[in-house]
């Protein structure tokens, strides 16, 4: 398992050696000296776990360019983390988590969040304590159980009677799923992020109801958007598309009227080319405040998010994306293309096998292959 | 073209008005994300191809003449003023900085670092010079980034001050940034530089003592005015723009019209106090403009170009602020100008305060004294005191705002061109079907000019409004927070 990464490098967190770019316009392979498992990053950090270790990169403890190993113990193998600016969680084999923070560098346990409510007493068998998946962000962090339990860390979250399978935090707002393929979300809702059709915040967890009756199996939010795949294969995006990171391009043009979507297809290639890259520029974002789906060449895998753009990996093996790309993030020169408001195909230079996975967090995306 | 100030009736509709302003701040900043705004316009295109040709025959001529061409001479002059506006330590002295995501302030403070260095360099080094400039500028470009992400996180007006202090600070580096790394022509560096002034005149806030003599609106009338010499001497300056007469005497007028309002020449505060302010009642002031600058200068379209044709300001576009094709877009005022105003496409220049942005603009226009008045307590106050909006519109023909009403008192003054105005008293708010959500719920749905009387059958019924049609020196004072107006212009 090999970590390519492109995006935002101003932190040193892809490549500490001086005199490297800030922004990396093509993927480039980082090189772990084991395999990779997973990783996360953010706007300052990537964090790595690599076999037994935990390799966090970028800005730690007010320093630029700085490569830290942790370890947490022998005995703990880390199995997921979630990186932000201020902090990387990690969870590990012993259903324990770990909470490191990056400016003080220092390293703690997680303990005692599971009942720290009195309701949750009741049932304080060791599996309900088991955290199988961590995500956070700089307004609050979100711990998953192996039963199904959601803690807005440390606090557990009251949801009755919901097997929670997934979550998702995006900068100011949050998304669950749960095990029969539903949808919800809270927080600030102010740039249609929540996706009830309005653009009011939620305190608790509320179904998005224009998703009922799609049994959707994989989440992700962005700063500001969200992605989800149904059973079908299907994408759907909602929220704030500053730069198309929803891959809709909703926007009406005023001048282009003769140039309908019927006449573009039969315009030559170069010339579709240039539609696009004018139609690129000139894009002003949208708000959708309800899921829409989104046109993808074949069915859905999985979808990631980063800050403000979007990749998903389709059945055939290929990889998309769409959104900002003004530090690199879509894996080309943003000289090129500063942001797609339409999905857009990525390839790794030299390299011709099977992408597995993609991790996208603030400007940057990863790909294990 | 006009000018419109606002006064507060009370202090509850102050606030009102706080929060308005604040949430068109958030669609200000969804337009802030254009960073290729200014690189699409035509003008920047040109002088882009320009700057790159320019830069061949240096090279073509050999090194001694790239050599003597280290930075534009303008640019060697406009610099130690710049310079002076950036506080020794910015970056470790601003309140609250604590606050900031100690990355953001990290490469805050080494982009700063790298131009404090760049500023003593000498010729020798001047390779190095310009790589370090950029890294500094793509860096500070990221911390500027990192920040608009910061004050879109939740609501605008719970976002913590100090991110928008971060954004100004942030600016002025870039601009010092920009003007030492010579990517590009000096004419195209300092419209770059110029456009992240105003960009961070829209963004950000002003700093407090010790560091209050971080401002932007210095910064950017000094980049504005090297631009404009710049401009001039190269002889790039772009063929005067002379307006057809018919665009600006044409009129538009459909639906109902209104009884004509009362004119007076002149009148005493006194009066003006007695007879309509007091009473509410509408006026139109005549001979009260004909001393401003701005009577004559703002009649050459020119004039604003040379001023401010560069600077870069938020643009409504779409039939009106209420229409579901509205977006706002940022642009400077000369493709404004071409593209809208000369060009005759919908776009307006609309409540912002653009004379806070260019102060160039707002020595040409004098405030009427009758803006002394308040509601509290009928008293003379002291002239530009803090409750007074001044607000600037600017549009071609056929630019309409819908029927509305506003938290302050109005007083309108058309400098260029003209404006229909309806004003229907407050007793009819009802029959205007105010809309239902919070942000519209000062506008009408009814269009008078095309009412629909299927949908609202109670507008039928009402007595005509009183119409101010009108052109240049003419003022009008609205009972802004009561009555209903409706603004038809024509620049």
């Amino acid at each position: 398992m090999t970590l390519y990464y492109c995006g935002w490098n101003g932190c040193g967190q892809a490549s500490q050696s001086s005199g490297s770019s800030i922004i990396i316009r093509q993927p480039i392979k980082l090189n772990f000296d084991e395999p990779v498992i997973g990783v996360s990053c953010s706007w300052s950090t990537l964090a790595v776990v690599a076999g037994k270790s935990v390799i966090i990169m970028g800005f730690i403890e007010n320093c630029l360019n700085v490569r830290k190993e942790i370890s947490l113990g022998s005995d703990c193998q880390p199995l997921q983390l979630s990186s932000c600016l201020g902090r990387t969680l990690i969870t590990c084999s012993k259903g324990n988590c770990y909470d490191y923070n990056t400016e003080s560098n220092k390293l703690r346990e997680l303990v005692k969040f599971t009942i720290s409510e009195p309701e949750l007493e009741e049932s304080p068998s060791n599996e309900n304590s088991t955290i199988t998946k961590v995500c956070c962000s700089d307004f609050g962090s979100l711990a998953l159980s192996k039963s199904g339990k959601v803690f807005t860390i440390p606090s557990p979250l009251a949801l009755q009677s919901i097997v929670v399978t997934d979550i998702a935090c995006g900068n100011n707002h949050y998304v669950l799923l749960t095990e029969n393929g539903s949808v919800f979300t809270w927080g600030d809702g102010s740039r249609g992020q929540l996706g009830h059709g309005n653009l009011e915040s939620e305190e608790k967890p509320r179904l998005v109801e224009a998703l009922s009756g799609i049994q959707v199996l994989r989440i992700s939010a962005g700063a500001w958007h969200n992605a989800v795949v149904s059973s079908s294969g299907d994408l759907y995006t909602w929220g704030w598309g500053t730069d198309g990171q929803l891959g809709i391009d909703e926007e009406v043009e005023e001048e282009d009227d003769g140039n309908t979507p019927i006449a573009v297809k039969k315009l030559k290639m170069d010339e579709e080319v240039s539609l696009l890259q004018k139609r690129n520029e000139k894009y002003r974002g949208i708000v959708l405040a309800c899921p829409s789906p989104v046109d993808t060449f074949t069915d859905v895998n999985t979808v990631s998010c980063g800050s403000r753009h979007t990749i998903v990996l389709l059945v055939d093996g290929t990889v998309w994306g769409c959104g900002w790309n003004a530090y690199g993030q879509l894996a080309c020169p943003p000289e090129d293309c500063f942001r797609s408001i339409r999905f857009r195909q990525i390839s790794i230079p030299n390299f011709q096998g099977k992408i597995l996975s993609v991790q996208c967090g603030g400007w940057s995306s990863c790909f294990i292959v | 073209m006009s000018v419109v100030w606002e006064h507060p009736a009370t202090l509850l509709h102050w606030i009102d008005l706080e929060v308005m302003a604040e949430d068109k701040v958030d669609q200000d900043a969804v337009a802030e994300r254009l960073e290729a705004s200014v690189l699409e316009s035509p003008k920047f295109k040109r002088d882009f191809q320009t700057s790159q040709s320019d830069q061949l025959s240096k090279t073509a001529e050999g090194e001694t003449v790239s050599k003597k061409a280290l930075l534009g001479d303008r640019t060697s002059l406009v610099l130690p003023k710049l310079w002076k506006l950036l506080p020794d330590n910015v970056c470790h002295t601003f309140p609250q900085l604590d606050i900031v995501p100690k990355p953001i302030l990290k490469l805050m403070r080494n982009a700063e670092s790298i131009i404090v260095r760049l500023k003593e360099v000498t010729s020798s080094e001047e390779k190095k010079l310009k790589h370090e400039a950029e890294q500094a500028l793509t860096s500070i470009q990221g911390v500027l980034d990192q920040t608009w992400e910061q004050l879109n996180t939740g609501h605008w007006r719970d976002v913590p001050i100090v991110h928008r202090h971060v954004f100004s600070i942030a600016s002025l580096i870039k601009i010092l940034c920009l003007l030492y790394s010579q990517a590009g022509g000096e004419e195209m560096l300092l419209r770059l530089a110029l456009k992240a002034a105003d960009m961070g005149l829209l963004l950000g806030a002003p700093l407090p003592p010790p560091n209050e003599c971080l401002d932007l609106t210095i910064a950017a009338s000094l980049l504005s005015t090297t631009l404009a010499q710049l401009v001039e001497q190269s002889g790039s300056e772009q063929d005067p723009i002379i307006l057809d007469e018919k665009q600006t005497s044409q009129f538009i007028t459909g639906g109902l019209s209104g009884s004509p309002i009362k004119e007076l020449v002149c009148p005493s505060i006194e009066r003006f106090c007695t007879d309509h302010f007091q009473p509410k009642l509408p006026v139109k002031i005549k001979g009260c403009m004909t001393h401003w600058p701005a009577y004559k200068r703002w009649n050459d379209i020119g004039y604003l170009q040379r001023v401010a044709g560069a600077r870069t300001v938020p643009i409504e576009l779409g039939s009106h602020y209420a229409h579901s094709d509205y977006s706002q877009k940022l642009m400077t005022i000369a493709d404004f100008i071409e593209q809208h105003v000369v060009g005759g496409k919908l776009g307006y220049l609309a409540q912002h305060q653009l004379f806070e942005q260019v102060p160039e603009l707002r020595a040409d226009i004098c405030e009427p004294e009758y803006c002394c008045l308040t509601d509290d307590s009928i008293h003379i106050d002291e002239p530009a005191n803090d409750g007074t909006d001044i607000n600037a519109w600017f549009g071609p023909a056929g630019t309409v705002s819908p029927l509305h009403f506003d938290p302050k008192h109005n007083l309108l003054a058309q400098v260029v061109g003209t404006k229909r105005v309806l004003l229907f008293p407050p007793e009819v708010s009802s029959s205007l079907y105010p809309h239902s959500d919070r942000l519209l719920s000062n506008t009408a749905r009814v269009d008078p000019e095309k009412p629909d009387y299927d949908q609202f059958p109670l507008f039928k019924n009402i007595a005509p409004p009183i119409e101010f049609s009108g052109g240049s020196d003419s003022g009008i004072l609205f009972g802004g927070n009561k009555d209903k107006l409706l603004k038809l212009l024509v620049i």
